[in-house]
């Protein structure tokens, strides 16, 4: 009777040691979140142009859960110049896996140069982890750029609208529209704005078939000399 | 044997209370540490010449970057930081900067010094919180207005901050103010920096105090009360 008692009391201080101490063995084991900068600039070409957006694309793992995303420009050496410090939570707080996907408008007075680029992402425990990589801010001013972009959609129709101006000439749109699931691409090179330096777009392409889900959009404007100017949006479809 | 099963429950009871208690101190720690991100530094440079007076802020950034915001443009630094003082250098020779800030030990800056380029200046210096909220949004604030120095401009110089949106108005007659006519961009919560054409203010809220200068043609420069 004394043996069995000793037993079952042993056992019932090691299971109440181990549950009151799962949750925060739970917190502690998990990892530190992983940043992977996938584009700085359209196509990853780490350049960012005054008076445009710079497109930033990272993949980001947090087993913790995303709380917020930092991410901080500055100029690479000191000095007068553009700096950025913005703190991103909605779209992000409390995913284990997101698409960090964002552009900043980078001022048309930004000082060019080299800039560095640091996200900072904190996970719900308050784990941290940094991602640096560098880029440059340049001036052309014979680059092809749409102003005034309108983007509405429907769960059946994308309607983009927008005025092209390339001192180059205008040589074609480029449409991009991807989702895990559903991908299209339309090439816009309409006889009546071919060759032109301006033209006011309106396009709609039709949504029906295109499944319900998150979208990429991505819009660039090529002029005769090749040079180009892409422009980024993200809708959900219902 | 009753004695042992009594001893025995309450060891349990005293481990299942006990295990993890240095995480649950820790969970219920009730001060956050100090992390100077989360402040920025709001302050006034003055030559020797006390001409004027002006307004500047210091943002801390990440990997020890920071920016210099004043009425002209950005610049950006390094900043160290000990138990006692913050250090800001802008180290291009074309644009040199020094700032320095002495700590107490509740993190106030009870000193501080400005060196640009070789030219050195009267400072002074307020380390305050950054926060989401506009912390200028729906208050009044009410004191004397000075040009180019000493000279008093307008007394009873009101600056009244809209409610919902990044607004505001000043005049001296409060029923004719409209706050919704300079619209702001507000920074780190508690300052402001309004550009329009050729006039530039900036002004920052600590202590229940707005200090505010305007470069518009002349300098103008003042501290105004919470009302």
């Amino acid at each position: 009777m004394k043996i069995h008692s000793i037993k079952f009391i042993g056992v019932l201080i090691i299971f109440s040691t181990i549950f009151s101490c799962k949750k925060e063995a739970e917190l502690r084991g998990t990892e530190l979140p992983e940043i992977n900068i996938r584009e700085i600039g359209a196509n990853n070409n780490k350049t960012a142009y005054t008076g445009q957006d710079l497109h930033i694309d990272a993949q980001i793992k947090a087993s913790g859960k995303i709380k917020s995303i930092k991410i901080q420009i500055t100029l690479a050496e000191s000095g007068f110049g553009w700096s950025y410090l913005s703190t991103y939570t909605k779209g992000y707080e409390g995913l284990k896996n997101g698409d960090f996907y964002e552009n900043i408008n980078v001022p048309s007075d930004a000082k060019t140069g080299d800039y560095n680029l640091l996200i900072v992402v904190t996970d719900e425990q308050g784990k941290r982890s940094e991602a640096k990589a560098g880029f440059s801010i340049v001036k052309d001013l014979s680059l092809p750029v749409i102003n005034k972009i309108v983007v509405n959609t429907s769960s059946t129709n994308l309607n983009i609208s927008g005025e092209l101006n390339a001192p180059n000439k205008i040589e074609r749109v480029e449409v991009e529209l991807q989702s895990s699931a559903w991908t299209r691409e339309f090439i816009y090179n309409d006889v009546e704005m071919k060759g032109l330096v301006s033209f006011f777009l309106n396009k709609n392409i039709d949504l029906s078939s295109a499944p319900a889900g998150h979208y990429h959009l991505n819009i660039t404007l090529v002029d005769k000399a090749e040079k180009q100017m892409s422009y980024h949006y993200h809708f959900d479809k219902n | 044997m009753k004695s042992i099963r009594v001893l025995f429950i309450m060891l349990t009871s005293i481990l299942m209370s006990t295990g993890c208690k240095k995480d649950h101190h820790e969970d219920n720690t009730p001060e956050k540490p100090f992390v100077i991100t989360g402040y920025f530094v709001g302050g006034t440079l003055t030559p020797a010449s006390k001409n004027y007076t002006s307004v500047f802020f210091i943002n801390f950034l990440e990997n020890n970057k920071a920016v210099f915001i004043s009425s002209g443009n950005n610049l950006t630094g390094d900043y160290t930081l000990t138990d006692d003082e913050i250090v800001f250098e802008v180290k291009d020779p074309n644009n040199y900067r020094l700032a320095k800030f002495s700590l107490d030990k509740d993190k106030k800056i009870t000193s501080a010094y400005y060196k640009a380029l070789t030219t050195e200046y009267g400072a002074t210096g307020d380390l305050i919180p950054v926060t989401e909220n506009n912390q200028l949004a729906g208050k009044i604030f009410k004191g004397e207005e000075f040009k180019m120095g000493p000279a008093s401009n307008r007394q009873g110089l009101i600056y009244n901050f809209n409610k919902t949106s990044t607004t505001y108005g000043l005049g001296t007659d409060a029923a004719t103010i409209d706050n919704t006519t300079n619209n702001y961009t507000l920074i780190n919560g508690s300052a402001f920096k309004y550009v329009n054409g050729s006039t530039t203010e900036l002004g920052f809220l600590s202590n229940k105090r707005l200090t505010v200068f305007r470069y518009s043609g002349l300098y103008y420069f003042g501290k105004y009360e919470q009302q």
